[in-house]
């Protein structure tokens, strides 16, 4: 440690003792122990150790150098000359700029408890809370909240979105939803509504609503195929996933907006991505359920799943690829191969059609006469 | 001592206080903490503001002596995670009292909810804002000595809740005095090395300047509104043939004029801005020693020209692209790019030119002795701009 010393060894500097505000001009010469400092009268001459010096600022071109004494609360040296820069480096082993390092291990474990426990709350604590928290929701709350989230979705997809209300095609809906829930038990009354939209898609809302775009009973060629969707909605009805992932996607956005920040443009992205990636692992898993029971509530109903497995083909075969690599972690639903492969071994036989040739004419007809 | 304190400026370069910082060595550094933040889930922010926060400070120097920034990320995390503990569960009642609500057939519950939520992070913005000019202080030092804020953020809240009150029931008009009284309480109760700052400002001179901005805007937005409105009327009647859903949109018809009024007010109280800085940086006064600027009006405006400059730049381009480029995925590329640029970098450019002007130009006479401030025995907090002591959970 002792590096001897070629260079020049004295330099003049300001000093500050730490315990007022005054500046002492010193001369400092560079020893093998350390940092000498003599001023005039008024200033006792002080030796500062190598191990104590650290960087009060880093070093910068064209500033001077100001260093300090981690044993001396507040004193600084400050050196115009940049020739010092090199010597310090040398010798000082510490020189870097404080604070240390947290010391205080409790502060620390305690951090990391706190961190670990919010994350794995999130992550394995909201799921099973969720449903518990959705059972405690009485009915008519949720029914207030499906309004609100299917009047949200009318405003999404335009002014030009209406419920279709043509009365053959109604009565052929409500035939093939009477003919779904009658094998199950939900205390739920379902609404089964068509609004008119070209997007291929379904949902269902909080308290018992379930919504189809008229798109998507175009694109299926046969009553099997919407009844396959229907089921499927009816799922989420039945599991109450609409609230549980409402539940679940409010509790993970705390979470992260609490860890990202609640403000800030970086904060936003990430919590963005922070978002969709925890909420769609959960939204895979309902979708595979709602899978699931569907295939389960159309044997009951003596339809065939067949239909089912047709319309996701369909889609597969329409669909870009873009539920591979990474984006699979992003994806609401599981891949169409995976969910027509977890179908496809439960369809059997013995079925009768969903609809007459004729109900499946006026359901496709359902947008048409608009009463208005 | 005396030959520093009360020696002239040197140069016109160096003198007494003045703020040194680089836009082109502060971007950079935006940049980075940003990429950071990005790919921490935002954890890096707190490292990444105390990265700045240091920069910043070393830049600004009093006497030829810079500023120092001893505060560190940790304290900053930990602060913030205390404060989590208190804002989670406000998160969860607020969502859940809207539904409550709605379940009990009050279908307002949600405005209802909204506005209750408002109102406590109104108080509890007042008392963040306190405490972390607390933590800042403490974590600030000169010649390696430590300033500090006392006094009770608790109290600055409720002061701060009375003024606003006081000045929306004077439709504005008692604004200076609620800035005065701020300050007042935030300054005088800052020390370094023992000695308080004092704040001799007082409403009287403020108040001529602010009768005639907040004037000449009623003014003007009034004549505004009355070339617009007709017009506004014209185009919500066309509208309502076409859109069923236009009567739930009435309501922004009653906002034209306070919309208008609330545009207009940051141009025409520029005159003010000049005239308040001015009036503040020489009513603080330490030991013998105060400020005077010569901040023009001129001044505040070159601060917000990059502001103008980027709307009217980032617009522009907004509309070339909108226009002319027919691929949409480059399209919305651009404007990601541009709205990221102006949120990531306009922030601190404001910052870097508000310092520059504003501390530049001030010019400092009378003197203080450095060797009677001595180092602060007060207990410094321990974490960093957390609202703990809004329950008063660190009171002792």
């Amino acid at each position: 440690m002792l590096s001897e010393i070629t260079e020049k060894t004295q330099f003049k500097a300001q000093y500050n003792d730490g315990v007022t505000a005054a500046a002492y001009p010193v001369e400092i010469i560079l020893t093998g122990f350390g940092i000498q400092i003599e001023g005039e009268d008024s200033v006792p001459t002080a030796v500062w150790a190598w191990c104590d010096i650290g960087l009060a600022e880093e070093i910068t071109h064209n500033r001077p150098i100001r260093i300090l004494n981690r044993s001396i609360l507040g004193a600084r040296l400050t050196i115009e000359d940049p020739a010092a820069g090199e010597v310090l480096r040398k010798n000082a082993v510490n020189l870097t700029r404080p604070p240390h390092p947290i010391k205080n291990k409790i502060l620390l474990i305690s951090v990391g408890i706190l961190l670990t426990c919010t994350i794995g709350f999130a992550t394995y604590g909201l799921p099973r809370l969720a449903g518990p928290l959705a059972d405690m929701i009485p009915m008519h709350w949720e029914e207030g909240l499906g309004d609100q989230v299917i009047s949200i979705v009318t405003d999404v997809l335009g002014p030009e979105t209406h419920y279709c209300t043509s009365p053959k095609g109604i009565a052929a809906l409500k035939k093939l939803t009477y003919r779904l829930k009658k094998s199950i038990d939900t205390p739920y009354s379902l609404k089964v509504r068509v609004l008119k939209s070209e997007t291929v898609n379904a949902f269902a809302a909080p308290g018992g609503n379930v919504v189809l775009l008229s798109g998507l009973i175009t694109k299926a060629g046969t009553p099997e195929e919407v009844a396959g969707v229907l089921a499927h909605e009816i799922g989420h009805v039945i599991e109450r996933h609409p609230t549980k992932a409402l539940i679940h996607a409010h509790g993970w956005s705390i979470v992260i907006s609490a860890l990202t920040g609640f403000s800030g443009a970086t904060g936003d992205l990430a919590s963005g991505i922070a978002l969709q990636l925890a909420t769609s692992s959960y939204s895979r898993k309902n979708e595979a359920d709602a899978d699931s029971l569907a295939t389960s509530i159309l044997t009951k109903a003596g339809i065939d799943n067949a239909g089912f497995v047709t319309f996701f083909e369909k889609l597969k075969s329409e669909g870009t690829k873009k539920n591979t690599g990474i984006f699979r972690y992003f994806a609401s639903h599981p891949t169409l191969q995976d969910r027509i492969n977890a179908i496809r071994p439960k369809s059997t036989n013995n079925y009768a059609p969903a609809l007459t040739g004729a109900e499946w004419e006026s359901l496709r007809a359902i947008c048409e006469s608009r009463i208005n | 001592m005396k030959k520093e304190a009360s020696r002239p400026d040197e140069s016109h370069r160096n003198p007494a206080l003045f703020y040194e910082g680089r836009l082109r060595e502060l971007l950079p550094l935006v940049l980075l903490n940003s990429m950071l933040s990005l790919i921490t889930f935002g954890i890096y922010r707190f490292w990444g503001k105390t990265n700045i926060r240091r920069y910043l400070w070393s830049r600004m120097s009093l006497l030829r002596q810079p500023l120092e920034y001893s505060g560190t990320g940790m304290e900053l995390f930990v602060g913030f995670l205390i404060i989590v503990c208190i804002l989670v569960p406000i998160g969860f009642c607020s969502f859940l009292l809207p539904i409550i609500l709605l379940g009990y057939g009050i279908t307002y519950g949600p405005v209802l909810a909204q506005g209750f939520l408002g109102l406590l992070f109104f108080y509890l913005s007042h008392i963040a804002v306190y405490r972390a000019q607390r933590y800042r202080l403490s974590r600030t030092s000169w010649r390696g000595i430590c300033s500090e804020l006392k006094g009770s953020s608790v109290t600055y809240a409720n002061q701060a809740t009375l003024f606003t009150l006081l000045m929306f029931m004077s439709l504005g008009l008692a604004y200076p005095y609620m800035q005065v009284k701020l300050l007042k309480y935030r300054i005088e109760n800052a020390a370094f090395g023992g000695i308080s700052f004092q704040f001799g400002a007082n409403v009287r001179t403020l108040m001529h300047a602010w009768v005639i901005c907040l004037s000449t805007t009623i003014i003007l937005a009034l004549l505004i509104y009355s070339a617009v409105e007709p017009r506004v009327s014209a185009v919500f009647a066309s509208l309502s043939q076409d859109i069923q859903h236009i009567h739930s949109l009435e309501f922004l018809r009653y906002l034209l004029l306070p919309l208008i009024f609330f545009c207009l007010l940051p141009i025409t109280t520029v005159w003010y801005k000049a005239v308040s800085i001015r009036h503040f940086c020489s009513s603080i006064k330490f030991e013998d020693m105060s400020a005077q600027s010569n901040l023009t009006t001129w001044n505040i405006i070159q601060i917000y020209l990059p502001l103008f400059f980027f709307m009217i730049f980032g617009s522009l381009v907004l509309f070339m692209v909108a226009v002319f480029m027919s691929n949409e995925l480059a399209s919305q590329a651009y404007t990601i790019i541009i709205f990221t640029a102006f949120y990531l970098f306009m922030p601190i450019i404001l910052m870097h030119r508000h310092l520059t002007k504003i501390i530049n130009s001030l010019s400092l006479s009378g003197s203080f002795s450095p060797e009677k401030l001595f180092q602060s025995q007060q207990v410094k907090p321990k974490s960093g701009e957390g609202l703990a002591d809004a329950l008063n959970i660190d009171a002792f």
